[in-house]
C-alpha cells in the first residue's frame, strides 16, 4: 500500500501488461438490475513514467417504465495515455487524458402511449443506430494488494464532442460517457487488475 | 398537439382574432367536445395515432367546417420516467369553406414542444 512520506522512483518498479476489469459499472448493473455493463482496462508501461491505456466496453440493457420497455446493446471504447505524477514501487497515482467512442442501438417495444380520446397507441420504436465520441481528463490511483494483483478507481471529466442524433428520445444514456444531454460530466470507476510481467 | 392560430386578412395585412362560441369535436366523437362554445382564438388538436387520418369538426353558431389531415407518427421516448409520447408529421390535409376561409400549413412536424402548425383564416 501507499507510504505516508511522499517520494518517487524509490523501490524496484516491475514492467507488465495490466488487464483489468470495472468493478462499479458491473456491480451498478447488477444492483439495478437492468442488464449487463461490462468494462475492461489494460494499460501498459512506456518509459518510466507514462503508460499507455485501452478501455473497452459492453452494454446490453433492458429498462422498463411506464408503458414501455427500451433496449440497449453498446460497445464503448477508450484509449489515452497516463503520466505517473507519484509512485512507489508499483503503486501509482496518475494523471492522464482520453479519446472516447461509443457505438449503440435503442429499440422501444411495447410501446403504450395512453390516449382517452382517440384510444391508446401500441406500437415499437425502431431501432437506431448512434455513435458518439468525447475526450476525458482524468485522475488515477492504482496499488497493489499482493503479487501481481492491483486495485485502483479513476475519476474521469469527460466532455462530449458529438452525441449523435436520435430523433426517437429526448435524452438518452451513452454508454462509457453518460447522459447524451450533459455536455460535460463526471465519471468514477473502480477497478481490480491483474499483471502480466515482462 | 397540433396547434391552429385564428387570423383575418383585412387590408392586405394579417391579423391575429378571436372567435366567440366556437365548439370542437373529433370526427367520429361528437360525443365529446374538444371545445364546447369557447372564445378561443387558437385551439390545440390531439392527432389519432391509430390512423392514418384524423377529422374535427368546428362549429361557429349554426355554421360548421370540417378539417382533415393526413399523418405518420412516431414514438418518442419524452424521459425514462414519463414514458412515450406520440411525435406527428402532416402528409396532406383538407377542409371545407363554409365559414372558414383558407389554412395555410406553417410547421408540418408535430412535436411535445410548443410550436405554431397552421393558420386558420375566416
Amino acid at each position: 500500500m501507499l507510504p505516508v512520506a511522499a517520494f518517487s522512483g524509490e523501490g524496484e518498479k516491475e514492467r507488465g501488461v495490466r488487464i483489468g476489469f470495472d468493478l462499479s459499472s458491473a456491480a451498478l448493473s447488477f444492483m439495478e438490475g437492468e442488464g449487463i455493463d461490462a468494462g475492461f482496462t489494460a494499460d501498459m508501461t512506456w518509459g518510466d513514467d507514462y503508460f499507455i491505456i485501452a478501455d473497452a466496453g459492453y452494454v446490453n440493457h433492458i429498462r422498463t417504465g411506464p408503458g414501455y420497455e427500451l433496449s440497449q446493446d453498446a460497445l464503448y471504447t477508450r484509449a489515452g495515455v497516463d503520466y505517473s505524477i507519484y509512485s512507489f514501487e508499483n503503486d501509482v497515482i496518475a494523471t492522464g487524458f482520453r479519446y472516447g467512442f461509443s457505438t449503440y442501438r435503442h429499440k422501444g417495444k411495447n410501446v403504450l402511449v395512453e390516449d382517452d380520446y382517440w384510444g391508446d397507441y401500441r406500437g415499437i420504436m425502431p431501432a437506431n443506430n448512434l455513435r458518439s465520441h468525447w475526450i476525458e481528463g482524468v485522475f488515477s490511483l492504482k496499488t497493489e494488494l499482493f503479487a501481481d494483483v492491483f486495485i485502483g478507481w479513476t475519476l474521469r471529466g469527460k466532455v462530449l464532442l458529438q452525441r449523435g442524433e436520435e430523433e426517437n428520445m429526448e435524452e438518452w444514456h451513452i454508454p462509457g460517457y453518460g447522459l447524451s444531454g450533459q455536455s460535460s460530466t463526471l465519471g468514477f470507476n473502480f477497478y481490480i487488475f491483474y499483471r502480466i510481467p515482462f | 398537439m397540433l396547434n391552429a392560430d385564428f387570423f383575418t386578412i383585412e387590408d392586405e395585412e394579417e391579423l391575429e382574432v378571436t372567435l366567440e362560441g366556437v365548439s370542437v369535436y373529433g370526427v367520429g366523437r361528437e360525443d365529446s367536445l374538444l371545445y364546447e362554445n369557447a372564445d378561443v382564438g387558437r385551439i390545440s388538436l390531439l392527432l389519432d395515432g391509430n390512423s392514418e387520418e384524423t377529422g374535427f369538426v368546428m362549429q361557429v353558431g349554426d355554421m360548421a367546417d370540417t378539417l382533415t389531415f393526413h399523418h405518420t407518427e412516431t414514438p418518442f421516448l419524452y424521459s425514462y420516467e414519463c414514458g412515450y409520447i406520440l411525435h406527428f408529421e402532416i402528409k396532406d390535409y383538407g377542409y371545407t369553406t363554409n365559414f372558414i376561409d383558407s389554412i395555410d400549413v406553417v410547421r408540418t412536424k408535430i412535436t411535445h414542444r410548443y410550436e405554431k402548425h397552421i393558420k386558420v383564416y375566416f
